[in-house]
């Protein structure tokens, strides 16, 4: 559902919810709230990595004579880690850009584009020194993405 | 060496059984080709017997092993499946020494034996090469190169010919053919296509709706189907009729052995000449064939029992034509029962 809500309308709801539950400006409503809109992506991205390709491939390693540990070791754990580094990196990048529900659930616990957005407006060259550091995640995002791309599964 | 013995296999993957009491037996050292159609429960057997899927009832010998019960990584099997399954991160090589690297063995051993398998499936200079960058034959040989590294007391495939072209499918046809015969290998390969099953199998098992219904050489199963249902999947055509001195009955015989002369005792109309490129293939109607002394009338064309015929181009009747039609005797097989 989130992927599909705008989200401001996400962030309107758990607002209320998370004051209904005294969850408002605590670290665990920051998480809370930020796993929301994270959660949706990731699942996606992990859906596909875990398929039925990956279960082929654990069937071969069971008839070949792998034990389960050896099995999870060479085969499982090489053949996701792609799909696993994309899901952290694209997390992470999602959680990143939470700008509006980290405002209005965190109660001012500092996050980093929090602190730094203000800057952004005053001066233009620090806010051209600033957009470096938030394109910085998204490119590596991207690498990974694109590495994960390369040996799908 | 051992063989494999299937006794009264239930095996139910979802929530009907697919296997229902199935037996099979392959000999030690021979190779049996397991033909059926689409969803007859031909991959949930190997999975079976692989250990991949639960059995409900029965037991699996392989020799004197009873595997039923046995982690599938302690049955020494090995398995090729329809897709080659390589692993994308490592080699060539190191995805054939899978195996021997599951079994403790020191990297000297696996490089040698790595590269004897490659060679003998002919590709003995690809052992360092990525395996995305191979076609799908060469990747299926690469499977086939890593089952017999594992030295497995039986080998399973899969339908391994099915994603490849014409060419390259008498290829690895040849190749199973050869490995299989010069290791002695206890080998069973599952396949849809009976014409496949025959060139490949010294023995060829039809399987039906969960079990086995005719286990024979492949001639066998082509001239002397067992059942109706046999016949029809084997694409023999059967006519009821009525044998000399032995009652009526129903028959079955070879299209290629269906003889056309025009002043053959049968009367049939050819409702369908396809040119195959080999013959053309009649569907004929018989005239009054089958039907019992009180009832000699000319059935309506199409309706009367239809029999199937290849004939040599050249001399290929046209749609619509009547012809006589011989049914040599020698060649008729009455179906038991």
């Amino acid at each position: 559902m989130p992927l599909l809500v705008p989200p401001y309308a996400t962030g309107a709801g758990l607002a209320e919810w998370f004051i209904r539950l005294g969850l408002i400006d605590s670290l665990a409503g920051l998480v809370l709230a930020h796993l929301t809109a994270v959660a949706p992506y990731v699942v996606l991205i992990l859906v596909a990595g875990f398929g039925p390709k990956l279960s082929g491939l654990e069937d071969m390693g069971r008839s070949l004579g792998l034990s389960p540990f050896r099995r999870l070791w060479w085969v499982t754990h090489p053949s996701v880690g792609p799909t696993l580094g994309a899901a952290l990196v694209l997390g992470f990048l999602i959680s990143w850009s939470q700008y509006g529900s980290s405002l209005a659930v965190g109660g001012g616990t500092p996050m980093a584009p929090l602190v730094l957005l203000p800057f952004v407006r005053p001066d233009p060259q620090v806010a051209a020194a600033l957009s470096l550091v938030y394109v910085l995640p998204a490119l590596l995002a991207l690498l990974v993405t694109a590495r994960a791309a390369r040996s799908p599964l | 060496m051992s063989g494999l013995a299937c006794r009264e296999l239930t095996v139910s993957p979802g929530a009907d059984p697919v296997l229902r009491g199935l037996s099979l037996e392959v000999p030690a050292g021979s190779l049996t080709a397991l033909v059926g159609p689409s969803g007859a429960g031909k991959t949930t057997l190997l999975r079976a017997v692989a250990g991949l899927e639960r059995l409900d009832a029965g037991e699996v010998w392989l020799g004197d092993r009873r595997l039923d019960g046995v982690a599938p990584h302690r049955r020494r099997i090995a398995v090729v499946f329809q897709e080659p399954r390589l692993l994308p991160h490592l080699s060539v090589e190191d995805n054939v020494a899978l195996p021997l690297r599951a079994a403790g063995r020191p990297r000297e051993e696996r490089r040698t034996r790595a590269q004897g398998g490659l060679e003998e499936v002919g590709l003995g200079d690809f052992a360092d090469r990525r395996v995305r960058g191979l076609s799908g034959g060469e990747q299926q040989r690469v499977a086939v190169a890593r089952a017999l590294c594992a030295e497995p007391d039986l080998l399973m495939l899969d339908e391994p010919l099915v994603a490849l072209d014409p060419n390259r499918r008498e290829d690895l046809r040849r190749l199973i053919a050869r490995v299989q015969a010069e290791r002695r290998l206890t080998t069973l390969v599952i396949t849809h296509d009976r014409a496949e099953a025959a060139e490949l199998g010294e023995r060829v098992a039809l399987m039906l709706e969960g079990r086995i219904v005719q286990h024979d050489e492949p001639r066998a199963l082509f001239e002397r189907p067992g059942s109706e249902a046999v016949a029809r999947f084997f694409g023999v055509p059967v006519v009821p009729g009525e044998a000399v001195g032995a009652g009526p009955g129903t028959f079955a015989i070879r299209p290629e052995h269906v003889e056309l002369a025009s002043d053959g005792p049968l009367r049939a109309t050819v409702l369908e000449a396809v040119y195959t490129g080999a013959h053309v293939r009649l569907t004929l109607a018989l005239e009054g064939a089958g039907t019992g002394p009180e009832d000699r009338g000319t059935p309506p064309a199409g309706r009367g029992p239809k029999l199937e015929a290849w004939v040599a181009p050249a001399r290929a009747p046209r749609a619509g034509e009547r012809i006589g039609v011989t049914l040599p005797a020698e060649r008729l097989w009455r179906l038991p029962g």
